[in-house]
Parts: C-alpha cells; structure tokens; sequence
C-alpha cells in the first residue's frame, strides 16, 4: 500500500506554505523552488528534516541531488517512490 | 596596475578550462577575450570611476561581468541576488548607480528602477559585436577602486568596504603564497562571488591558471560529493555550516575518498573544535587550513599552517604574508599572553575605507591599522585565538546578519513592545537566531506572524528560528534591554 500522491502533495504545499511564508497562490506544482528563490539552503535543511518527520524517510546523499527537490512535483514523487518501496 | 591584467598576467593564452562542468564551461584564453571586449565596451560608452551593480549566481555572465567592470577602470558592486528590495534601493542611491548587470530571472523579481540593465542577452550581442574597440590604458594607481562589498552593519544599514586594485593584488598573492596554489589545482566553488571569500577563490585560481567547478547547491549533498571526485578537485573551501553539514548529515562523506583532494580551507567564523578533530581524523591526509579574515581586509587575514593544527588547535594562527597582526590592549599596545585584547591589522590587502561614511572609517582605520572589532587572546608562540566580537553581528551559516535590522523589522509590528534577537549554537548553521519578543497582547501574535512578517521584509536567512513571546521586558540598569 501506499500514501495518496494527493496527500503528500498535500502535506508538502502545507510544509512550503508554513516555512517560507509565499502566497501559495504564487506556487505552481512545477515552480522551481530554488531558482525562484523560494527556498534557500537553510529552508533545505529544515525540508529534509520535515520529510524524516512526516513520511520516515531518511534521504541519503545518493537522493540530494536537485532533480528530486527542484519543485513541488519532484519532491512528491520523490516522497511517492521512497514511500512505496519502504510501505509495500 | 589594474588588478585585470595581474589576474591575467601569466594566464590570458591558456587553452585549459578556468570553468569546468557540470555545467557551461570556459576556458582562460575564452575568459579573457570576452571580458576584454565587454570591458572596451563599457570604457567606450559609460567611461570610468561609475558603480556598477552586479546580482547574479556564479556563472560565467558573473564572472565575464565582474572581471570586465574592474578591467574597464569601473566599480564593481557585487550583491547577494536575495537582496531586499528595501537593501537594494539603499545601496542603489548611495552609490548613485545608473548600470547594473544582473540575469533576466532576477530583473523579473527586483525592481531596478531606472537602471540600465544589462542581462545575458545583452552582453552576449556586446561580446559577439566585431566592431573595433579604443585601446584601455592599464595603469592605474594602486589606491583606485576595484570594487565595493556590502556587509551588514551594526547599525543594521549595509555599509560599503571599498577595495582598491592593490588591495586584491596584495591579497590574492598572500594567499597563494600560504596555501602553494598551482596551476594543476582545481577548487570547488559553493561560496557565493558575491562573498568576499569566494571572490578570493576566483581571483586566486585566475592568478595561478588553475581551475574551479562551479556548484551553486551545496546542500544537494550527493552533488557536491560527485562534483569533488568527478573534477578531481584539488581544494574545497567553506565556512564552518559547510563543514557542520558534510560531517553531520551527510551519510556518506566521511567514508567516501577523495583521493585528489589536497587541501580544505575554514573561514567565516570559528569551527567548534570537535568539528575539526573528527574531520582530520577522518581525512587524515587532506591538509585543513584554519583561515580568519574580513571583508575589510579583502578577505584574508590569518592561516594556521595545517602541521601545526593538531597542537594548535582552536587557533586561527598567525598572519599571513604581506600582512601585521597585533592583539591589543584599548591602548594599542600588544596584549601578554593569555589576555583578551582586539585584532588589529596593516598590510597592503587593509581598504580603503567605507563608502561615504568617513565616521565610520575613522572609528575603523586608525593611524594606519585596522581595528576589527574581533576580540582574542595569543599564545607564547604568537597564535591567535578568537575569543568573541565586539561588534554586534552574528554569523548564521557564515552569512552576516545584524540583531538590530530583524529587532527594527519586528519592532515595526503594531503589537510588538520590544524585541531582542540573539544568536544560540545551531550544530548546522553555526550559529542561529532567537527572537524573545515583548507583546502587548499574547492573544493578538503568535510565532507564526511573527514569522510571517519577518520573511516578508526580510531574506529567507534572516528570519530567527526561535522565537519566544513575553509579556514583560528585561531591562538592564543602563536602561538597555538586555542582550545575552
């Protein structure tokens, strides 16, 4: 089983929302997170730790790389797949 | 001379790489010529002595841009491209600029107001316009200006160091004195160019011909580890949050090899002890330079030679070629061993002073030595150990951030009746800030507006982490609220 895409989706917005204090109006599930400046490499770290908190997943150096955490998007499918490998 | 041609001087032929991948690429002889005609074309049309702003990531439109404003007898102002509006606006009139160089991305997001902009576009059609050019002279007396950095100010304005050409000339051959750069040396970038440390990084490796990868995301730490081992990188340099992270969350740096890793470098605040045991425990053959310096010094002042760490530990060492250190009494003389006295410093790398504000330059530069407001103690041998700050900045994840400038922003708050910013340990970012805001009406704010409000007016960075709300102010007896 896993979580609803919808969910992490979700939960991610919610994350971004409450850290970076951006309209989510002005966010799109394909805005690039740090290229629009809306996350630094503090906000980052902190992101890391909420994704350990919320989903259990502990991302290793292998999976810091931007492809998984330039967007919205790319982080819930991140969190999708590391999810469904560790749920099933 | 004008700081261009000595950076150049050995170098401008070379065929190899100056910017190697993973992204574009350049090399010197490239690097060169393109900065050479941007330069003609900014001397032809805008002449000399102008400040020009320049906001972009490290990229090559970075670099050409900035080598090309000092080259044509311009003032490069370099800023970080998270600047506030309200930053931004303040160093824009006080340096009267009228161009700046900055990516379409950012010129989108900042308003320039009546700027001249020139993006990526725009110096691509320069460069690649055939037209002859007027012939630059390249003298230049050693006190012209090079460039102006902003750092954040006690008062909580930034204030402006100005650096002359022979401030970076100086500079730039001490440290590759010290740290016996070649041109076989490839050093990889994730300090910002607009940071007087990572400008030390480019000017260094122009100098000796060497190379640098460009990684604009340190934190994706899987990057940064194939980077350093992809590019045989010769050299790492970062601030203690750098080292903090690679040691601490990171799964797989300390076991990997780095096998043409020569040499680290640490500047940027003091690394907890503990810190660097475990990291030349772990890499007991990568050679660790503890560096201290200032912006007010171009950058560098002091270099603990790597042999001497393991006894000397703790230490920021002694002061590096060309330069005189002194830790002294509030009379200027030399402290004994063992007491505290404040840093001060001579040599040809000292600046010229802070852009328009000769109050502020006298309290700083004083019968030829600058007073850096940093507090130490030295040993029998000489060596030097930090001990606090006399100015009131913090260091968070290397950058400096001034308590008043937050405390100003929450104080702006209707329901807020005082506000004090402190800065506590953080094992990440080096140091973090604590806000302990007085409110009038606990029902009315809570941390998440203040927050809020902060990260509205204020870089991500510098909204505090912690944030405590009273209902009563702590005052002490000279009426001033209390700073821990």
């Amino acid at each position: 089983m896993t979580i609803d895409k919808t969910l992490i989706e979700r939960k991610v917005v919610e994350y971004i929302g409450k850290n970076t204090h951006i309209d989510l109006q002005m966010l799109t599930p394909q805005t690039l997170l740090f290229k629009e400046g809306i996350f630094d490499s503090m906000a980052f770290v902190l992101l890391i730790d909420f994704i350990e908190e919320t989903f259990g997943i502990k991302p290793g150096d292998e999976d810091l790389v931007e492809e998984n955490f330039e967007s919205i998007d790319s982080i819930t499918r991140y969190i999708g797949k590391k999810t469904e490998i560790d749920v099933t | 001379m004008n700081a261009f041609n000595y950076l150049f001087e050995n170098t401008s032929l070379l065929e190899k790489n100056f910017i190697l991948g993973p992204g574009e690429t350049i090399s010197l002889r490239e690097l060169y010529t393109r900065s050479l005609k941007l330069a003609d074309y900014l001397s032809a049309n805008y002449g000399q002595n102008q400040n020009i702003l320049l906001l972009a990531p490290n990229s090559i439109f970075f670099v050409v841009a900035y080598l090309a404003i000092i080259k044509s007898g311009n003032v490069v102002v370099p800023l970080n491209p998270e600047i506030e509006q309200g930053n931004l606006d303040f160093i824009k009139d006080k340096c009267l600029s009228k161009l700046t160089f900055t990516t379409t991305h950012l010129a989108k997001r900042i308003d320039f107001t009546n700027d001249r902009i020139f993006d990526e576009e725009m110096v691509r059609r320069i460069i690649s316009d055939n037209s002859t050019s007027i012939i630059m002279t390249d003298v230049m007396p050693s006190g012209q200006l090079a460039e102006i950095i902003f750092t954040s100010g006690s008062t909580g304005e930034p204030k402006g160091v100005m650096i002359s050409h022979g401030n970076l000339i100086a500079n730039t051959g001490s440290i590759i004195e010290y740290l016996g750069l070649r041109q076989e040396d490839t050093m990889l970038v994730v300090l910002p160019f607009y940071y007087c440390y990572g400008l030390s990084l480019l000017h260094t490796h122009l100098r000796v011909g060497g190379s640098i990868v460009l990684n604009n995301m340190f934190i994706m730490l899987g990057g940064v580890i194939n980077d350093l081992k992809r590019f045989k990188c010769t050299g790492f340099a970062g601030v203690p949050s750098h080292f903090q992270i690679l040691l601490r969350k990171s799964d797989s740096f300390r076991s990997t090899r780095f096998p043409d890793l020569r040499y680290v470098t640490q500047a940027g605040g003091k690394l907890h002890n503990a810190f660097i045991s475990e990291f030349i425990n772990a890499f007991p053959d990568i050679r660790f330079f503890v560096m201290y310096g200032q912006t007010e010094a171009t950058a560098r002042l002091s270099w603990l030679p790597p042999e001497r760490l393991p006894e000397k530990i703790g230490s920021c060492g002694k002061a590096i070629p060309g330069v005189e250190l002194k830790v002294a009494d509030e009379h200027g003389n030399p402290v004994k061993p063992g007491e505290t006295g404040e840093i001060l410093a001579r040599g040809e790398n000292i600046m010229q002073g802070y852009y328009k504000d000769p109050e502020l330059t006298g309290l700083t530069l004083k019968k030829g030595w600058l007073y850096t407001g940093d507090l130490a103690t030295v040993d029998d041998e000489g060596f030097i150990y930090l001990t606090a700050r006399k100015k009131e900045i913090f260091k968070i994840g290397g950058r400096r951030v001034s308590p008043k400038e937050i405390e100003e922003v929450i104080m702006l708050m209707p329901q807020v009746i005082d506000c004090t910013i402190d800065a506590v340990f953080d094992e990440i970012l080096g140091e973090s800030m604590k806000a302990t805001v007085v409110i009038r009406d606990t029902a009315a704010v809570t941390v998440d507006t203040i927050k809020s409000w902060c990260a509205a007016r204020l870089a991500l960075y510098k909204v505090p982490q912690i944030i405590e709300l009273k209902d009563r102010i702590s005052i002490s007896a000279t009426g001033k609220t209390l700073r821990k």
